[in-house]
């Protein structure tokens, strides 16, 4: 069995919650320095500018709506992140350019020309810089440490589907080709079935 | 205030490339379209990693990254768009990398002599101290610049 450090009944400077991982072989500290990062690039490089980017859908009703949906899904993910890079003794940086220049994904500005096209890639790219992040937070806390796995795991799990997503609208929109993302539809927008523990199903 | 990552981009850019970017349409181009470049030149790149010196052979219109893994050097990388600074590397001696690719390369990256494997392409014989993030993010943090630490990179 691990040794972990033992804290002392009543003691408020150390959590047991962190120093069972830490006895596992999580590097607590790293692994809160990629959650901020990773926060960051779920709020800063993607909710904020996916907020303009959908702006710019019109005449594309349909883009528009899915490009919501993982603008949506992207703040529930900041949202989940958030308590638990607290819980591990952590904190968001009192500096909102600070926060966002240490994203691990690139903000997702408006292209120029800010095409359909265009857009889609950029949501594309986005969504794939996401998974890489995720999968290193899974990774490292695979076997060692199951609260930010299991967390890692459901937003890896949305990533995944907006990425299947983007890939279908935009081998739709550029290349006129049918590559179907193999998903039906999510319920109200920001649905977030695995980052929300919602149902899968909308009407079952 | 938030800096405007793209106006960096757009300064920056033109003096990355190892034949400068003049137009805002090539600008746009050299983010979203693919390259068609002369894939016929080839440079030998060594590679000092922490383990072990490797050559490579690197096209010119082929990332340094890809290549590595291809001939089976497995270098760290996360983003693969030039941003996140895990596949940092730093040039040792002369030789040119063009990162016209990467999302986000200063000038003043370059003249420390840092470059991003992931997205970077040789424009000459290299030879490249690999597994540099944390000093290319040190770097960055020193001059005031993005500094993403994707993989939890110290400082």
């Amino acid at each position: 069995m691990p040794k972990e450090r033992v804290v002392k009944p009543g003691d408020v400077t150390q959590r047991v919650g962190v120093e069972v991982i830490r006895a596992r072989g999580v590097d607590v500290e790293k692994l809160i320095r990629m959650l901020i990062a990773n926060a960051a690039a779920e709020f800063a490089s993607t909710y904020y500018y996916y907020t303009i980017l959908r702006m710019h859908l019109a005449g594309h009703e349909d883009y528009k709506e899915i490009c919501e949906d993982a603008r949506l899904e992207d703040r529930a993910h900041f949202e989940l992140i958030v308590p638990r890079i607290y819980e591990l003794g952590g904190d968001l940086p009192n500096d909102l350019p600070a926060f966002h220049d240490q994203a691990g994904c690139r903000a997702a500005k408006l292209p120029d020309p800010p095409t359909a096209v265009n857009i889609l890639i950029l949501l594309l790219e986005s969504e794939r810089c996401a998974i890489r992040s995720w999968i290193a937070i899974c990774d490292m806390t695979f076997g060692k440490d199951p609260r930010t796995y299991d967390m890692a795991a459901r937003i890896l799990n949305e990533e995944i589907e907006h990425e299947a997503w983007f890939i279908e609208l935009l081998a739709f929109e550029r290349d006129g080709k049918s590559v179907p993302s193999g998903h039906f539809r999510r319920g109200e927008p920001g649905h977030a079935p695995y980052s929300k523990n919602a149902s899968f199903y909308i009407g079952s | 205030m938030l800096r405007s990552i793209s106006e960096v981009r757009h300064t920056s850019l033109a003096t990355r490339r190892c034949c400068p970017v003049k137009s805002r349409a090539a600008l746009h181009e050299a983010v979203f379209v693919k390259h068609d470049t002369n894939p016929s030149k080839f440079f030998d790149v060594t590679l000092l990693t922490p383990r072990e010196e490797r050559s490579i052979r690197v096209a010119s219109d082929q990332h340094i990254w890809d290549a590595a893994f291809e001939q089976g050097v497995e270098l760290p990388a996360l983003c693969h768009q030039g941003w996140c600074l895990t596949c940092a590397g730093r040039i040792e001696g002369q030789g040119e990398v063009d990162q016209a690719d990467s999302l986000a390369f200063f000038p003043q990256d370059r003249e420390a002599g840092f470059g991003l494997l992931c997205t970077g392409r040789p424009c000459s014989d290299l030879t490249i101290r690999t597994h540099q993030a944390v000093e290319m993010r040190k770097h960055r943090l020193k001059d005031g610049l993005p500094s993403p630490y994707s993989q939890g990179l110290k400082p």
